[in-house]
């Protein structure tokens, strides 16, 4: 167990003086070597110099569609269109059986009087059918 | 000739239509004698007349019970029925008094035609029987039929006067045909006396004969007609806006009331064991009323033509507390009533001024910019028009509150089918929020017009205005008293 | 409860009473207008501030009562205050002298109308928190909606009109649902005993068993309650209104607005639909618990990608409220505490972000994030003041947003280990809206000219924004001063709302109701052919369903 644990924490300061001891040899025993390193493996010294591209990664999996999805499909197509239409949708559709209750009003007397009897026979209708039920 | 002690007696039960006859005749009489220039004096005359007829209202207080051998019931709920018609009566002579003026029409003939009307109007509210209630159906129909085509001159007028005259003839025809119909079931056109006869023939041959139902639904169709509900409002909107407003404003709201008070006698009182069938056409036609009030109302321009169409709206909630069938019901009905012909004796009134000489100015862009011009005139029709739509503090919320009320009280014996009722009487108060806010937002929210200057109100609109505007605030605010009074009328009506 | 002195029926219409002072000044006489308005809410400001010493901690119970008959034996003028209502009454009375202010230069025509229309609108809001009498909180409730409607419709921007009426139908619809539950509700107190819509006596009535309410009549009865209280929070998806409404509104209303009209609805759950209905609370809890997480995390999202300054801050409070949901719907008194904690903080901190914004639209009149740019060069105090006050927003430590979202989250997580695990993300996503927006208007080089020459904030301006922080800074600090006094309610709360085995078994019948009796209403199949009544008297004819007064003596 106490091996576990020295092992632990021995890693961190075994790979701290070692990285002590590489900044030492690099910039102060032979400054040319991170040069001629840097040349010989370019792939590796470019990705960490852009420290392993994470901000690029995070920005291309996470932040841009994250961005996306919020403005095209949150706001977009729920926000403004399904919820937002809903509710206009429910303006409008007022309005236009507004207007077609207003066509029934022709103007026309006799279609008035006609409608009455519509009414009358309807609730006569409606009311002896209630009888017929009931008997 | 001989009268017995009993009859004379009792006229003062009928004092109120007395006095507005007395005036009215008084005011046709002096009408050739006074010159073109002092006609408006008659306005006042009838004003004063209906004052009068309001007083008198005390007399039938205070000794209750049958006229003329008891075709008239003066109880309690006839005097509230009274004070709606004679109020809404009082209101509009006020606001007619300039407006016959301007558009040259001042005749004393107008206010007499609107005491007899209302005469007629009192009548319906007291009828105990059949055809006694046709006598003031006709006496308030053709008074109102002269009215509306009061305005010679104007085609609209006539136009609506005519369809009146002979879709109106055409309603009450089937009124009286369902009036045959129950007295040959029946025997009798008594409306107290209808229920005990259908028992007997109930209990005889062991179900309600058919003949009587059908009568109720003919007379359901011809005093439909009268209050402007659907499947039977059609003329409604031309009538209403082609007529001159003040009478518009009458017509909107007294015959609505006396109307709705026949009702509610004929189908509690004579025929309150058949509900389980009227209830039905009550509930249908007061959804259909609703709808085809307010989403109408939705599309129109002109502001006479939209609170026509609200009126129609009205009375849909008005058949919502009807369908309650209980005293609470009554007294909802009575409540909604009193609140509604404030309210729209008020809105009506504004739209007469407004509409200036000739009923020019009646779209909505002519009320642009009223809240900044004439402020006061805007905060009242705000009050009236917010009262329409049912805010709290208002009249119009509490005649809604009672009615929903009533309505969902009795569901334990309706059903689901009542609790629907008023939750769609609910959201079609909210679509009727949508038009009632578009005039508040012409006032308040648009820049005045400019080629619309609206004059400043006389005396007596201003005096109509404010009390039409004072009753809605009383109303909603403490409407304990009103209450009461409307309770007590219901109870006077189904209780015996 | 008998009558004690009329204190608070002096807070709620102290601001009414303004409203003729203003009538009487002319029309031009702005700068009068504008005083007699300031004068009027500092004096409404600082008699609330008295009900501070007089309200005993410690006590459920509802304080400062007032009770006068009305309208019957039923509708009763009612009003009194409690943990709950004491803060929000003050938050009212706070941010209406700030709104005020901030009105002093950008309100030109009809300046009267105005501080009318804001004085008549914190009447009706204070009426709101205080009642105790169902009539009378719709009353008010329906109230606050046309003095905004005005104010937006007014005084607002480009779409105001339409903002307006959207908000006003929106709000209506839900509204009206609930004045149907209201009349439902009295109607059954009238069947078993004297019929009320005192909320104090319908909610012993429910508990104790008086009215028996069946299950699903209860789920109902929530629902229609729950639905206004939902388009006011705004909850997801009721919340479309809110972008509108905030946006076109003019910098006075979008405060009030923001500061205090959404916390409406949430004070309206707490105080109604969890101690009239705990069963069908409990039982609808996950389902509005997710539409809250939803709201946190949408509202967020949402507000991360808007190019309008004011509708991202709009958006912010969709997100920041779901808190306050989720917080009362995790039943426990620290989420109790954390939620009506997170509503004062919002109010002030939300309140503040729009003062803040209406400073910038003073100047530039525009909202457009691309507009601005690096404003912090000339406008230093504006913009830091607007950092503190977003980073409040944010719920850093140890500011008064933190205090509340973490007592929420603690509560959550005692409830539902998951939703505080999403509900922590909203915290962070806040940081993304309100840093990312702050960085691309305040921070670096000025990008847009004519940014260069403004001015920065002015004396009065500078003290709004001294006030804002100093509350803000308050809250946090000091926050047991707010949680002590909350605490006996939200106890009283908990175990209001608690039902054993509810939180188990969502079938369970509620235990502390008598069985309910067979349904008549709802359940009872109805046929036409039924003969209501045998031959009797005609009185018996018709349904007398009660026999009880209604609202009659």
């Amino acid at each position: 167990m106490m091996d576990l644990v020295h092992a632990l924490t021995g890693m961190p300061v075994i790979i701290a003086l070692l990285g002590l001891l590489i900044a030492w040899w690099f910039y102060i025993k032979s400054p040319e070597t991170p040069k001629k390193l840097a040349q010989s493996v370019r792939g590796l010294y470019t990705l960490v110099l852009h420290k392993y591209y994470i901000d690029e990664l995070y920005n291309t999996v996470i932040v841009q569609p994250l961005l996306w999805i919020s403005t095209n499909v949150l706001w977009r197509v729920i926000d403004e269109g399904a919820i937002d239409g809903t509710v206009n949708g429910i303006g409008r559709g007022m309005r236009e059986s507004g207007a077609h209750m207003r066509q029934i009003q022709s103007g026309n007397a006799r279609s008035y009087a006609t409608w009455v009897v519509i009414g009358a026979v309807g609730v006569t209708v409606l009311m002896l059918g209630i009888w017929e039920m009931v008997r | 000739m001989h009268f017995s002690a009993e009859q004379v007696s009792n006229l003062h039960r009928l004092a109120p239509e007395i006095i507005l006859c007395l005036f009215g005749i008084v005011i046709m009489l002096l009408d050739p004698f006074l010159g073109r220039a002092r006609q408006r004096a008659l306005g006042w005359v009838a004003f004063i007349g209906t004052l009068a007829a309001a007083a008198s209202l005390r007399l039938m207080y205070l000794d209750q019970g049958y006229a003329y051998n008891e075709l008239i019931r003066a109880d309690l709920f006839s005097i509230f029925g009274h004070a709606v018609v004679i109020g809404a009566a009082a209101l509009c002579v006020l606001g007619a008094i300039n407006y016959l003026d301007d558009e040259n029409l001042q005749r004393g003939e107008f206010y007499a035609l609107v005491l007899f009307a209302t005469a007629g109007m009192g009548i319906l509210a007291g009828a105990n029987e059949l055809l006694t209630a046709f006598v003031g159906l006709e006496m308030s129909s053709i008074s109102s039929y002269i009215l509306a085509g009061f305005r010679k001159r104007a085609t609209k007028s006539n136009e609506s006067s005519l369809k009146y005259f002979i879709l109106g003839s055409f309603a009450t025809a089937f009124f009286l045909y369902g009036i045959a119909m129950v007295y040959g079931v029946t025997g009798t056109t008594r409306i107290d006396q209808v229920q005990p006869a259908l028992d007997q023939i109930i209990s005889a041959t062991g179900q309600v004969p058919a003949l009587s139902i059908l009568g109720l639904a003919l007379i359901f169709v011809g005093l439909g007609f009268k209050v402007v509900a659907a499947p039977f409002h059609i003329y409604g909107p031309d009538v209403y806006e082609g007529a001159p407003t003040p009478v518009t404003a009458l017509l909107a709201s007294g015959p609505k009331a006396a109307t709705f008070a026949l009702m509610l006698r004929i189908f509690y009182v004579a025929f309150p064991g058949e509900v389980h069938f009227w209830f039905w056409a009550i509930w249908g036609s007061a959804i259909l009323t609703m709808f085809v009030g307010n989403l109408a109302a939705i599309v129109q321009s002109n502001v006479k033509r939209m609170l026509a169409y609200s009126s129609i709206a009205h009375a849909g909630y008005i058949l919502v507390a009807f369908a309650a069938a209980t005293v609470y019901g009554v007294s909802a009905v009575l409540f909604y009533l009193a609140a509604y012909t404030f309210m729209k004796v008020g809105a009506f009134l504004v739209v007469t001024h407004l509409g200036q000489q000739d009923e020019r100015h009646l779209e909505i862009t002519d009320y642009a910019g009223l809240g900044t011009r004439q402020p006061a005139l805007a905060v009242c029709f705000s009050l009236f028009l917010f009262s329409l739509l049912g805010l709290p503090a208002t009249g119009g919320f509490l005649g809604k509150f009672f009615a929903f009320q009533a309505a969902l009280d009795s569901h334990a014996a309706f059903g689901p089918a009542i609790v629907w009722l008023v939750i769609i009487a609910a959201i079609n108060s909210v679509i009727g929020a949508y038009y009632y806010l578009r005039i508040i937002i012409a006032m308040y929210f648009w820049e005045p017009s400019k080629d619309y200057t609206p004059s400043k109100v006389p005396l007596a609109v201003g005096t109509a205005l404010a009390i039409a505007a004072i009753g809605t605030l009383y109303l909603g605010i403490l409407p304990r008293d009103v209450l009461h009074a409307a309770f007590a009328a219901a109870t006077s009506l189904i209780a015996r | 409860m008998a009558t004690a002195s009329h204190w608070l029926s002096f807070i709620v219409f102290l601001p009414l009473l303004g409203v003729p002072a203003l009538l009487c000044l002319r029309d031009e006489d702005h700068v009068w207008i504008r005083r007699v308005a300031l004068v009027v809410s500092l004096v409404e400001f600082v008699i609330s501030l008295f009900l501070l010493p007089g309200f005993r901690m410690g006590q459920p119970d509802y304080q400062f009562v007032e009770y006068a008959n009305w309208i019957g034996n039923a509708i009763h003028y009612h009003i009194g205050i409690d943990g709950l209502s004491l803060f929000l009454v003050l938050l009212t009375t706070f941010l209406t002298p700030l709104a005020i202010l901030c009105s002093w230069t950008s309100i030109h025509e009809n300046v009267k109308g105005f501080f009318i229309a804001i004085l008549v609108i914190e009447t009706a809001m204070i009426g709101v928190f205080v009642s105790l009498d169902l009539f009378l909180f719709f009353l008010f409730w329906e109230l606050t909606l046309i003095p905004m409607y005005f104010m937006i419709g007014i005084w607002g921007h480009d779409r105001r009109i339409y903002a307006a009426v959207k908000f006003i139908l929106y709000t209506m619809f839900g509204s009206i649902l609930m004045l149907v539950a209201i009349l439902w509700l009295y109607n059954l107190s009238n069947a078993h005993g004297t019929g009320t819509f005192d909320l104090p006596t319908l909610q012993a009535q429910l508990q104790h068993g008086i009215i028996s309410l069946p299950p699903t009549t209860e789920l109902l009865l929530f629902c229609a309650f729950f639905l206004a209280f939902a388009i006011k929070v705004p909850l997801f998806p009721f919340h479309t209104w809110l972008p509108d409404a905030h946006t076109e509104a003019p910098t006075a209303g979008s405060v009030i607005l923001a500061g205090v009209m959404l916390k409406l609805g949430t004070y309206g759950i707490m105080r109604f639909c969890l101690p009239l209905f705990p069963y069908a609370a409990h039982r609808l809890a996950h389902i509005i618990g997710v539409l809250a997480l939803i709201g946190i995390i949408y509202g967020a999202l949402v507000a991360t990608i808007q190019p309008n300054f004011k509708r991202l801050v709009a958006y912010t409070s969709v997100s920041h409220l779901g808190f306050v949901i989720l917080g009362i719907f995790s039943f426990t008194t620290i989420s109790f505490q954390g939620a009506i904690f997170q509503m004062i903080s919002h109010g002030v901190s939300t309140g503040g972000l729009f003062l803040g914004l209406g400073m910038i639209y003073d100047r530039r009149h525009t909202y457009e994030i691309k507009e601005f740019g690096g404003l912090v060069n000339p406008m230093p105090i504006i913009m830091a003041f607007y950092l503190f006050i977003a980073l409040s927003s944010l719920a850093l430590p140890p500011l008064n947003g933190f205090i509340g979202e973490f007592l929420i989250l603690i509560g959550v997580f005692q409830y539902h280990h998951v939703w505080a695990a999403f509900a922590s993300s909203g915290a962070v996503l806040s940081a993304i809206y309100l840093l990312w927006s702050y960085q691309r208007v305040a921070l670096g080089e000025v990008t847009v000219e004519k940014n260069r020459s403004l001015t920065d904030a002015s004396g009065r301006e500078r003290v709004i924004l001294v006030t804002i922080a100093l509350a803000i800074l308050f809250m946090g600090i000091a926050s047991p001063l707010f949680t002590r006094r909350m605490e006996a309610t939200t106890d009283n709360l908990v175990r209001q709302t608690q039902i054993e085995g509810a939180r188990q078994d969502a079938k369970a019948p509620p235990p502390t109701r008598i069985a309910p009796p067979a349904p008549t209403g709802f359940g009872a199949a109805h046929s036409a052919g039924n003969r209501l009544t045998p031959a009797a008297p005609a009185q018996a004819r018709l349904v007398n369903a009660t026999t009880a007064a209604q609202v009659n003596p």
